[in-house]
Protein backbone atom coordinates (compact mmCIF):
# COMPACT_ATOMS: atom_id res chain seq x y z
CA UNK A 1 0.00 0.00 0.00
CA UNK A 2 1.22 3.49 -0.34
CA UNK A 3 2.10 5.75 2.32
CA UNK A 4 0.06 8.45 3.37
CA UNK A 5 3.24 10.78 2.59
CA UNK A 6 3.26 10.09 -1.11
CA UNK A 7 -0.19 10.79 -2.32
CA UNK A 8 -1.92 14.24 -2.15
CA UNK A 9 -5.08 12.28 -0.94
CA UNK A 10 -4.81 9.88 1.47
CA UNK A 11 -7.44 8.08 3.37
CA UNK A 12 -7.29 5.57 6.01
CA UNK A 13 -9.99 3.37 7.45
CA UNK A 14 -12.36 5.94 7.25
CA UNK A 15 -16.07 5.31 8.50
CA UNK A 16 -19.19 7.75 8.37
CA UNK A 17 -21.60 6.87 10.06
CA UNK A 18 -25.10 9.07 10.47
CA UNK A 19 -27.46 9.23 12.93
CA UNK A 20 -29.32 7.17 14.34
CA UNK A 21 -27.84 4.22 12.23
CA UNK A 22 -26.69 4.63 9.25
CA UNK A 23 -23.42 3.65 8.27
CA UNK A 24 -22.43 5.71 5.37
CA UNK A 25 -18.91 4.42 5.09
CA UNK A 26 -17.11 1.49 6.29
CA UNK A 27 -13.04 1.07 6.69
CA UNK A 28 -12.80 2.95 3.48
CA UNK A 29 -8.71 3.40 2.31
CA UNK A 30 -8.19 5.25 -0.76
CA UNK A 31 -4.83 6.71 -1.93
CA UNK A 32 -4.32 9.10 -5.00
CA UNK A 33 -1.32 10.32 -6.98
CA UNK A 34 -0.31 13.79 -7.96
CA UNK A 35 -1.74 14.44 -11.71
CA UNK A 36 -3.94 11.31 -11.01
CA UNK A 37 -7.56 10.67 -12.74
CA UNK A 38 -9.43 9.06 -10.54
CA UNK A 39 -13.02 7.57 -11.27
CA UNK A 40 -15.28 7.05 -8.28
CA UNK A 41 -18.47 4.92 -9.12
CA UNK A 42 -21.66 2.92 -7.40
CA UNK A 43 -24.82 2.97 -7.66
CA UNK A 44 -27.08 5.71 -5.61
CA UNK A 45 -26.58 6.16 -2.06
CA UNK A 46 -23.39 4.28 -1.91
CA UNK A 47 -21.33 6.71 -0.31
CA UNK A 48 -19.84 8.73 -3.27
CA UNK A 49 -21.11 11.79 -2.61
CA UNK A 50 -20.05 11.58 1.29
CA UNK A 51 -16.72 10.29 0.41
CA UNK A 52 -16.22 13.86 -1.82
CA UNK A 53 -17.83 15.91 1.53
CA UNK A 54 -14.94 14.40 4.07
CA UNK A 55 -12.75 14.97 1.27
CA UNK A 56 -13.65 18.53 1.19
CA UNK A 57 -14.32 18.81 4.98
CA UNK A 58 -17.66 19.46 4.36
CA UNK A 59 -18.48 16.85 6.78
CA UNK A 60 -16.61 15.40 9.42
CA UNK A 61 -15.69 11.56 9.62
CA UNK A 62 -16.93 9.50 12.66
CA UNK A 63 -13.35 7.79 12.39
CA UNK A 64 -10.15 7.49 10.62
CA UNK A 65 -7.83 9.63 8.67
CA UNK A 66 -7.68 11.86 5.45
CA UNK A 67 -4.43 13.23 4.72
CA UNK A 68 -4.36 16.51 1.99
CA UNK A 69 -1.40 17.20 0.50
CA UNK A 70 0.36 15.85 3.47
CA UNK A 71 -2.06 17.60 6.15
CA UNK A 72 -4.49 15.18 8.48
CA UNK A 73 -7.63 17.19 8.34
CA UNK A 74 -9.90 15.44 10.80
CA UNK A 75 -8.33 17.36 13.64
CA UNK A 76 -8.24 20.44 12.13
CA UNK A 77 -10.24 23.36 13.59
CA UNK A 78 -12.92 24.85 12.05
CA UNK A 79 -10.67 28.58 11.24
CA UNK A 80 -8.53 26.08 9.54
CA UNK A 81 -10.51 24.25 7.14
CA UNK A 82 -11.09 27.24 4.85
CA UNK A 83 -7.63 27.25 3.35
CA UNK A 84 -7.57 22.92 3.23
CA UNK A 85 -10.80 23.81 1.04
CA UNK A 86 -9.20 26.18 -1.34
CA UNK A 87 -6.70 23.38 -2.34
CA UNK A 88 -9.69 21.79 -4.09
CA UNK A 89 -11.57 22.81 -6.51
CA UNK A 90 -15.09 21.40 -6.32
CA UNK A 91 -18.01 20.89 -9.28
CA UNK A 92 -21.19 19.66 -8.55
CA UNK A 93 -24.08 17.50 -9.97
CA UNK A 94 -26.82 20.86 -9.22
CA UNK A 95 -23.87 23.67 -10.42
CA UNK A 96 -24.53 25.50 -6.88
CA UNK A 97 -24.42 28.89 -8.79
CA UNK A 98 -25.97 31.82 -7.19
CA UNK A 99 -28.81 32.49 -9.53
CA UNK A 100 -28.56 36.69 -8.41
CA UNK A 101 -24.88 37.16 -9.22
CA UNK A 102 -23.65 36.99 -12.82
CA UNK A 103 -20.95 34.34 -14.69
CA UNK A 104 -18.44 36.64 -13.52
CA UNK A 105 -19.66 37.39 -10.44
CA UNK A 106 -19.88 33.44 -9.69
CA UNK A 107 -16.69 32.64 -10.79
CA UNK A 108 -14.79 35.29 -9.19
CA UNK A 109 -16.15 34.63 -5.83
CA UNK A 110 -13.15 31.80 -5.75
CA UNK A 111 -10.70 34.30 -6.08
CA UNK A 112 -12.33 37.30 -3.25
CA UNK A 113 -12.24 34.83 -0.61
CA UNK A 114 -8.53 34.43 -1.08
CA UNK A 115 -7.46 38.50 -1.17
CA UNK A 116 -6.59 38.95 -4.61
CA UNK A 117 -7.50 42.80 -5.75
CA UNK A 118 -10.37 43.56 -8.49
CA UNK A 119 -7.78 43.55 -11.50
CA UNK A 120 -6.50 40.27 -10.59
CA UNK A 121 -9.64 38.82 -10.30
CA UNK A 122 -10.90 40.26 -13.37
CA UNK A 123 -7.66 39.29 -15.37
CA UNK A 124 -7.98 35.68 -14.24
CA UNK A 125 -12.00 35.33 -14.42
CA UNK A 126 -11.20 36.36 -17.94
CA UNK A 127 -9.21 34.07 -19.02
CA UNK A 128 -10.82 31.14 -17.38
CA UNK A 129 -13.99 31.93 -19.01
CA UNK A 130 -12.26 32.05 -22.49
CA UNK A 131 -9.81 28.98 -21.71
CA UNK A 132 -13.88 27.26 -21.30
CA UNK A 133 -15.31 29.16 -24.37
CA UNK A 134 -18.16 30.99 -22.51
CA UNK A 135 -16.26 34.71 -22.22
CA UNK A 136 -19.58 36.10 -24.26
CA UNK A 137 -21.45 34.85 -20.93
CA UNK A 138 -19.29 36.59 -18.56
CA UNK A 139 -22.50 39.18 -17.67
CA UNK A 140 -25.17 36.90 -17.76
CA UNK A 141 -27.25 35.32 -14.99
CA UNK A 142 -27.16 31.88 -14.61
CA UNK A 143 -30.98 31.64 -15.86
CA UNK A 144 -29.78 32.61 -18.93
CA UNK A 145 -27.86 29.75 -20.13
CA UNK A 146 -28.12 26.12 -20.68
CA UNK A 147 -27.27 23.76 -18.66
CA UNK A 148 -23.99 22.50 -20.64
CA UNK A 149 -23.12 26.07 -19.74
CA UNK A 150 -24.34 26.41 -16.21
CA UNK A 151 -21.84 23.18 -15.73
CA UNK A 152 -18.82 25.07 -17.50
CA UNK A 153 -19.21 28.25 -15.33
CA UNK A 154 -19.07 25.88 -12.31
CA UNK A 155 -16.09 24.43 -13.68
CA UNK A 156 -14.77 28.23 -14.53
CA UNK A 157 -15.41 28.51 -10.09
CA UNK A 158 -14.04 25.34 -9.37
CA UNK A 159 -10.62 25.57 -11.20
CA UNK A 160 -10.32 29.75 -11.30
CA UNK A 161 -7.97 29.41 -8.07
CA UNK A 162 -5.69 26.70 -9.84
CA UNK A 163 -6.49 23.56 -7.01
CA UNK A 164 -4.22 20.86 -7.27
CA UNK A 165 -6.71 18.65 -6.85
CA UNK A 166 -10.59 18.95 -8.69
CA UNK A 167 -13.41 16.52 -6.71
CA UNK A 168 -16.21 16.51 -9.56
CA UNK A 169 -19.15 14.80 -7.72
CA UNK A 170 -21.35 13.62 -10.86
CA UNK A 171 -20.81 16.85 -12.39
CA UNK A 172 -22.78 15.08 -15.81
CA UNK A 173 -26.05 13.88 -14.09
CA UNK A 174 -28.11 16.78 -15.56
CA UNK A 175 -26.80 17.30 -18.64
CA UNK A 176 -27.53 15.19 -21.93
CA UNK A 177 -25.04 12.16 -23.49
CA UNK A 178 -23.09 15.22 -25.86
CA UNK A 179 -23.20 17.68 -23.11
CA UNK A 180 -21.57 15.46 -20.72
CA UNK A 181 -18.76 14.20 -22.58
CA UNK A 182 -17.56 17.56 -23.28
CA UNK A 183 -17.55 18.18 -19.32
CA UNK A 184 -15.85 15.07 -19.44
CA UNK A 185 -13.34 16.15 -22.13
CA UNK A 186 -12.83 19.27 -20.33
CA UNK A 187 -11.94 17.95 -16.93
CA UNK A 188 -9.68 15.85 -18.37
CA UNK A 189 -7.77 18.40 -20.05
CA UNK A 190 -7.31 19.98 -16.83
CA UNK A 191 -5.90 17.11 -15.41
CA UNK A 192 -3.30 16.56 -18.36
CA UNK A 193 -2.47 20.11 -17.29
CA UNK A 194 -1.82 18.71 -13.79
CA UNK A 195 -4.65 18.48 -12.11
CA UNK A 196 -5.43 15.32 -9.66
CA UNK A 197 -9.16 14.76 -10.45
CA UNK A 198 -11.47 12.70 -8.67
CA UNK A 199 -14.38 11.68 -11.07
CA UNK A 200 -17.66 10.47 -9.25
CA UNK A 201 -20.26 8.84 -11.80
CA UNK A 202 -22.37 6.45 -12.51
CA UNK A 203 -22.07 6.74 -16.10
CA UNK A 204 -20.02 3.77 -16.91
CA UNK A 205 -19.49 4.42 -20.46
CA UNK A 206 -16.90 7.20 -19.31
CA UNK A 207 -14.03 4.87 -17.56
CA UNK A 208 -14.86 1.96 -20.38
CA UNK A 209 -11.45 2.54 -21.82
CA UNK A 210 -10.04 1.79 -18.65
CA UNK A 211 -6.96 4.36 -19.17
CA UNK A 212 -8.04 5.50 -15.66
CA UNK A 213 -8.06 3.86 -12.14
CA UNK A 214 -11.56 3.06 -11.55
CA UNK A 215 -12.76 2.62 -7.81
CA UNK A 216 -16.57 0.93 -6.91
CA UNK A 217 -17.92 1.92 -3.77
CA UNK A 218 -21.30 -0.23 -2.75
CA UNK A 219 -23.17 0.44 0.54
CA UNK A 220 -19.83 2.61 2.09
CA UNK A 221 -17.31 0.03 1.46
CA UNK A 222 -15.01 0.45 -1.28
CA UNK A 223 -13.11 -1.61 -3.82
CA UNK A 224 -10.71 -1.05 -6.91
CA UNK A 225 -12.40 -1.96 -10.34
CA UNK A 226 -9.66 -4.65 -10.72
CA UNK A 227 -10.50 -6.30 -8.05
CA UNK A 228 -14.12 -6.71 -8.64
CA UNK B 1 -9.34 41.31 1.54
CA UNK B 2 -9.54 45.06 2.53
CA UNK B 3 -12.72 46.69 4.07
CA UNK B 4 -13.74 48.67 0.38
CA UNK B 5 -14.26 45.45 -0.84
CA UNK B 6 -15.97 44.25 2.01
CA UNK B 7 -17.76 47.10 1.94
CA UNK B 8 -19.07 46.80 -2.07
CA UNK B 9 -20.09 43.36 -1.18
CA UNK B 10 -22.23 44.89 1.59
CA UNK B 11 -23.41 47.25 -0.34
CA UNK B 12 -23.81 44.83 -2.85
CA UNK B 13 -26.02 42.10 -0.59
CA UNK B 14 -28.22 45.52 0.41
CA UNK B 15 -29.26 45.95 -2.85
CA UNK B 16 -30.48 42.45 -3.12
CA UNK B 17 -31.96 42.24 -0.31
CA UNK B 18 -33.11 45.44 -0.15
CA UNK B 19 -36.46 44.79 1.42
CA UNK B 20 -35.30 42.40 4.75
CA UNK B 21 -32.44 45.16 5.44
CA UNK B 22 -35.39 48.05 5.45
CA UNK B 23 -37.64 46.13 8.07
CA UNK B 24 -34.45 45.57 10.22
CA UNK B 25 -33.42 48.97 9.83
CA UNK B 26 -37.15 49.97 10.75
CA UNK B 27 -36.98 47.95 13.67
CA UNK B 28 -34.28 49.25 15.14
CA UNK B 29 -35.75 52.87 14.33
CA UNK B 30 -39.11 51.74 16.26
CA UNK B 31 -36.95 50.64 18.83
CA UNK B 32 -34.61 53.22 19.41
CA UNK B 33 -37.55 55.94 18.90
CA UNK B 34 -39.60 54.20 21.56
CA UNK B 35 -36.59 54.43 23.78
CA UNK B 36 -35.58 57.90 23.06
CA UNK B 37 -38.79 58.97 24.00
CA UNK B 38 -39.09 57.28 27.23
CA UNK B 39 -35.64 58.97 27.91
CA UNK B 40 -36.77 62.34 26.65
CA UNK B 41 -39.10 62.34 28.96
CA UNK B 42 -37.16 61.05 32.22
CA UNK B 43 -34.57 63.60 31.09
CA UNK B 44 -37.19 65.99 31.50
CA UNK B 45 -38.97 65.16 34.27
CA UNK B 46 -36.23 64.44 36.20
CA UNK B 47 -34.98 68.43 35.06
CA UNK B 48 -38.36 69.31 36.22
CA UNK B 49 -38.17 67.60 39.13
CA UNK B 50 -34.77 69.34 40.89
CA UNK B 51 -36.08 72.25 39.16
CA UNK B 52 -39.05 72.55 41.50
CA UNK B 53 -37.03 71.07 44.33
CA UNK B 54 -34.38 73.81 44.45
CA UNK B 55 -37.49 76.67 44.08
CA UNK B 56 -38.98 75.22 47.39
CA UNK B 57 -36.04 76.57 49.62
CA UNK B 58 -35.95 76.08 53.41
CA UNK B 59 -36.77 78.19 56.51
CA UNK B 60 -34.04 77.88 59.39
CA UNK B 61 -35.97 78.93 62.77
CA UNK B 62 -33.27 79.86 65.50
CA UNK B 63 -33.68 79.59 69.04
CA UNK B 64 -35.69 81.83 71.08
CA UNK B 65 -32.98 82.14 73.70
CA UNK B 66 -30.56 82.56 71.14
CA UNK B 67 -27.63 85.05 71.86
CA UNK B 68 -28.38 87.37 69.13
CA UNK B 69 -24.01 88.27 68.60
CA UNK B 70 -24.55 85.32 67.45
CA UNK B 71 -26.50 85.58 64.23
CA UNK B 72 -23.92 87.18 61.88
CA UNK B 73 -22.21 84.24 62.40
CA UNK B 74 -24.90 82.13 61.82
CA UNK B 75 -25.57 84.30 58.61
CA UNK B 76 -22.42 83.82 57.78
CA UNK B 77 -21.95 79.90 58.01
CA UNK B 78 -25.68 79.42 55.96
CA UNK B 79 -23.77 81.45 52.75
CA UNK B 80 -20.75 79.35 53.15
CA UNK B 81 -23.09 76.26 52.58
CA UNK B 82 -22.37 74.54 49.31
CA UNK B 83 -25.55 75.00 47.02
CA UNK B 84 -27.13 78.05 49.33
CA UNK B 85 -27.64 81.37 46.85
CA UNK B 86 -29.08 83.45 49.05
CA UNK B 87 -29.99 83.68 52.96
CA UNK B 88 -32.16 86.36 54.28
CA UNK B 89 -32.58 87.33 58.31
CA UNK B 90 -36.21 87.69 59.51
CA UNK B 91 -35.96 89.02 63.19
CA UNK B 92 -38.98 88.55 65.27
CA UNK B 93 -40.39 92.00 64.45
CA UNK B 94 -39.80 91.26 61.32
CA UNK B 95 -41.99 87.95 61.63
CA UNK B 96 -44.48 89.84 63.98
CA UNK B 97 -45.50 92.37 61.15
CA UNK B 98 -45.55 89.59 58.95
CA UNK B 99 -48.04 87.48 60.84
CA UNK B 100 -50.08 90.66 61.27
CA UNK B 101 -50.64 91.24 57.51
CA UNK B 102 -51.13 87.69 57.43
CA UNK B 103 -53.81 88.08 60.14
CA UNK B 104 -55.73 91.35 58.24
CA UNK B 105 -58.34 92.57 60.17
CA UNK B 106 -57.98 90.17 62.89
CA UNK B 107 -54.32 91.25 63.90
CA UNK B 108 -55.96 92.80 67.15
CA UNK B 109 -55.33 89.75 68.29
CA UNK B 110 -51.34 90.77 68.94
CA UNK B 111 -51.86 93.79 70.94
CA UNK B 112 -50.66 93.66 73.96
CA UNK B 113 -48.35 91.13 72.70
CA UNK B 114 -44.39 91.48 72.42
CA UNK B 115 -42.87 90.11 69.69
CA UNK B 116 -40.05 88.03 71.13
CA UNK B 117 -42.23 85.12 71.34
CA UNK B 118 -41.27 85.10 67.71
CA UNK B 119 -38.24 82.83 66.97
CA UNK B 120 -35.79 84.60 64.75
CA UNK B 121 -35.21 82.94 61.29
CA UNK B 122 -33.50 82.25 57.92
CA UNK B 123 -35.02 82.54 53.85
CA UNK B 124 -33.01 80.25 52.35
CA UNK B 125 -32.78 80.12 48.59
CA UNK B 126 -30.86 77.25 47.06
CA UNK B 127 -29.13 77.18 43.51
CA UNK B 128 -30.42 75.77 40.69
CA UNK B 129 -28.11 73.86 39.26
CA UNK B 130 -26.29 71.86 41.04
CA UNK B 131 -28.47 71.23 44.02
CA UNK B 132 -30.97 67.99 44.13
CA UNK B 133 -33.48 66.72 46.09
CA UNK B 134 -31.30 64.62 48.24
CA UNK B 135 -29.05 67.69 48.74
CA UNK B 136 -31.77 69.29 50.00
CA UNK B 137 -32.18 66.50 52.79
CA UNK B 138 -28.89 66.58 53.53
CA UNK B 139 -28.76 70.34 54.32
CA UNK B 140 -31.37 70.25 56.34
CA UNK B 141 -30.37 67.33 58.57
CA UNK B 142 -26.62 68.94 59.16
CA UNK B 143 -28.75 72.39 60.36
CA UNK B 144 -30.68 70.42 62.80
CA UNK B 145 -27.63 69.51 64.34
CA UNK B 146 -26.27 73.68 65.01
CA UNK B 147 -27.09 74.88 68.51
CA UNK B 148 -28.94 77.50 67.45
CA UNK B 149 -30.97 75.76 65.11
CA UNK B 150 -34.42 74.83 66.65
CA UNK B 151 -35.88 73.70 63.44
CA UNK B 152 -35.86 73.45 59.67
CA UNK B 153 -38.86 73.61 57.27
CA UNK B 154 -39.14 72.57 53.84
CA UNK B 155 -41.63 70.80 52.06
CA UNK B 156 -40.32 67.52 53.23
CA UNK B 157 -43.49 65.79 51.62
CA UNK B 158 -43.54 67.37 48.67
CA UNK B 159 -39.34 66.66 48.34
CA UNK B 160 -40.26 62.93 49.39
CA UNK B 161 -42.94 62.81 46.44
CA UNK B 162 -41.03 64.18 44.02
CA UNK B 163 -38.18 62.36 44.88
CA UNK B 164 -40.47 59.07 44.50
CA UNK B 165 -41.73 59.97 41.53
CA UNK B 166 -38.24 60.80 39.59
CA UNK B 167 -37.07 57.17 41.21
CA UNK B 168 -40.17 55.76 39.71
CA UNK B 169 -39.62 57.81 36.34
CA UNK B 170 -35.85 56.31 36.18
CA UNK B 171 -37.28 52.49 37.10
CA UNK B 172 -39.78 52.93 34.18
CA UNK B 173 -36.77 54.16 31.74
CA UNK B 174 -34.49 51.69 32.45
CA UNK B 175 -37.38 48.81 32.15
CA UNK B 176 -38.25 50.49 28.84
CA UNK B 177 -34.36 50.28 27.98
CA UNK B 178 -34.30 46.80 28.97
CA UNK B 179 -37.38 45.37 27.27
CA UNK B 180 -37.07 46.99 24.17
CA UNK B 181 -33.61 46.11 23.37
CA UNK B 182 -34.58 43.04 24.15
CA UNK B 183 -37.32 42.82 21.73
CA UNK B 184 -34.79 44.47 19.71
CA UNK B 185 -32.18 41.99 19.61
CA UNK B 186 -34.93 39.53 18.95
CA UNK B 187 -36.10 40.71 15.91
CA UNK B 188 -32.54 41.73 14.60
CA UNK B 189 -31.35 37.94 15.58
CA UNK B 190 -34.77 36.66 13.62
CA UNK B 191 -34.39 38.67 10.81
CA UNK B 192 -30.46 38.02 10.35
CA UNK B 193 -31.79 33.73 10.85
CA UNK B 194 -34.18 34.75 7.91
CA UNK B 195 -31.61 36.68 5.89
CA UNK B 196 -28.95 33.67 6.63
CA UNK B 197 -31.92 30.98 5.56
CA UNK B 198 -32.68 32.99 2.55
CA UNK B 199 -29.00 33.20 1.42
CA UNK B 200 -27.89 29.39 2.37
CA UNK B 201 -27.01 28.28 -1.30
CA UNK B 202 -24.39 31.89 -1.13
CA UNK B 203 -23.51 31.14 2.14
CA UNK B 204 -22.77 27.12 1.48
CA UNK B 205 -20.91 28.09 -1.98
CA UNK B 206 -18.99 30.61 -0.09
CA UNK B 207 -17.94 27.86 2.45
CA UNK B 208 -17.10 25.65 -0.20
CA UNK B 209 -14.77 27.93 -1.80
CA UNK B 210 -12.63 28.63 1.20
CA UNK B 211 -14.59 31.59 2.57
CA UNK B 212 -13.48 31.92 6.35
CA UNK B 213 -15.94 32.62 8.76
CA UNK B 214 -14.69 36.11 8.53
CA UNK B 215 -15.45 36.48 5.08
CA UNK B 216 -19.06 35.43 5.16
CA UNK B 217 -19.82 37.30 8.59
CA UNK B 218 -17.93 40.47 7.27
CA UNK B 219 -20.83 42.43 4.92
CA UNK B 220 -23.54 41.27 7.33
CA UNK B 221 -21.54 43.30 10.44
CA UNK B 222 -21.34 46.02 7.81
CA UNK B 223 -24.67 45.99 7.21
CA UNK B 224 -25.91 45.77 10.98
CA UNK B 225 -23.24 48.88 11.31
CA UNK B 226 -25.27 50.68 8.75
CA UNK B 227 -28.57 49.61 10.62
CA UNK B 228 -27.59 50.38 13.78
CA UNK B 229 -26.43 53.89 12.95
CA UNK B 230 -28.93 54.77 11.04
CA UNK B 231 -31.68 53.48 12.87
CA UNK B 232 -30.77 55.17 15.77
CA UNK B 233 -29.89 58.56 13.70
CA UNK B 234 -32.96 58.41 12.34
CA UNK B 235 -35.16 57.62 15.64
CA UNK B 236 -33.46 60.69 17.24
CA UNK B 237 -33.95 62.69 14.35
CA UNK B 238 -37.89 62.14 15.05
CA UNK B 239 -37.62 62.68 18.48
CA UNK B 240 -36.42 66.25 17.81
CA UNK B 241 -39.97 67.17 16.58
CA UNK B 242 -41.60 66.17 19.28
CA UNK B 243 -39.00 68.16 21.77
CA UNK B 244 -39.82 71.64 19.47
CA UNK B 245 -43.73 70.07 19.67
CA UNK B 246 -43.64 69.95 23.97
CA UNK B 247 -41.18 73.74 24.00
CA UNK B 248 -44.12 75.07 21.72
CA UNK B 249 -47.16 73.85 24.11
CA UNK B 250 -45.50 75.20 27.09
CA UNK B 251 -44.25 78.60 26.23
CA UNK B 252 -48.10 78.77 25.16
CA UNK B 253 -49.25 77.88 28.27
CA UNK B 254 -49.49 80.64 30.70
CA UNK B 255 -48.91 78.55 33.73
CA UNK B 256 -45.68 76.80 32.80
CA UNK B 257 -44.34 79.43 30.91
CA UNK B 258 -41.58 79.72 32.97
CA UNK B 259 -40.42 76.08 32.48
CA UNK B 260 -37.83 75.08 29.43
CA UNK B 261 -37.70 71.60 28.18
CA UNK B 262 -34.42 70.31 26.85
CA UNK B 263 -33.60 67.78 24.02
CA UNK B 264 -31.47 64.72 24.84
CA UNK B 265 -27.86 65.63 25.85
CA UNK B 266 -25.07 65.01 23.50
CA UNK B 267 -23.85 62.55 25.66
CA UNK B 268 -26.58 60.34 25.51
CA UNK B 269 -27.06 60.78 21.75
CA UNK B 270 -23.89 59.60 21.38
CA UNK B 271 -24.32 56.58 24.11
CA UNK B 272 -27.79 55.82 21.69
CA UNK B 273 -26.16 55.59 18.63
CA UNK B 274 -22.85 53.97 20.45
CA UNK B 275 -25.83 51.20 21.98
CA UNK B 276 -27.75 50.72 18.85
CA UNK B 277 -24.37 50.04 16.52
CA UNK B 278 -23.04 47.57 19.12
CA UNK B 279 -26.73 46.00 19.73
CA UNK B 280 -26.87 45.11 15.93
CA UNK B 281 -23.01 43.80 15.51
CA UNK B 282 -22.83 41.85 18.44
CA UNK B 283 -26.59 40.09 18.03
CA UNK B 284 -25.75 39.80 14.21
CA UNK B 285 -22.68 38.03 14.65
CA UNK B 286 -23.60 36.13 17.33
CA UNK B 287 -26.91 34.80 15.35
CA UNK B 288 -24.28 34.35 12.29
CA UNK B 289 -21.42 32.18 14.58
CA UNK B 290 -25.15 30.06 15.72
CA UNK B 291 -26.08 29.67 12.14
CA UNK B 292 -23.12 29.33 10.01
CA UNK B 293 -21.10 26.15 10.11
CA UNK B 294 -17.72 26.72 8.71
Amino acid sequence: MKTAGSSVISVRKLNKKYQPNIQALTEVSLDVERGEFVFLTGPSGSGKSTLLKLLYANERPSSGQIWVDGVEISGLSSSQLPFIRRKFGIIFQDFKLIPYQTVFENVSLSLEVTGLNRKQIKNKVEQVLDHLGILSKTHLYPMRLSGGEQQRVAIARAIVNNPNIILADEPTANLDAERSEDVLSLIKGLNQEGATVIFATHNHEFFKDNSSNVYFLQKGLLQEKDGL
Amino acid sequence: MNLGTFTKRAIYDLKHHFFVQLMTTLVVLLSVLIFSFFLFIYVNLASLVDYFGSELGMVVFLKTDVDYTKIPSVHQRLTEIKGVQEVRYYSPEDGFRALAVYLGDEKDVLDGISPDFLPSSFQISLNRSGVTLSSIEAIASELLKWEEVEKVQYARDWVDKLDTFTKLIKIVAVMSCVLLLSTASFVVANTIKLQVYARAKEIEIMRLVGATSGFIQMPFLLQAFAQGLLGASLAILATYPCYRYSQAVLHSSQWLKGISLMFLPMPYIAAIIAGSITICVLVTHLSLSRFIRV
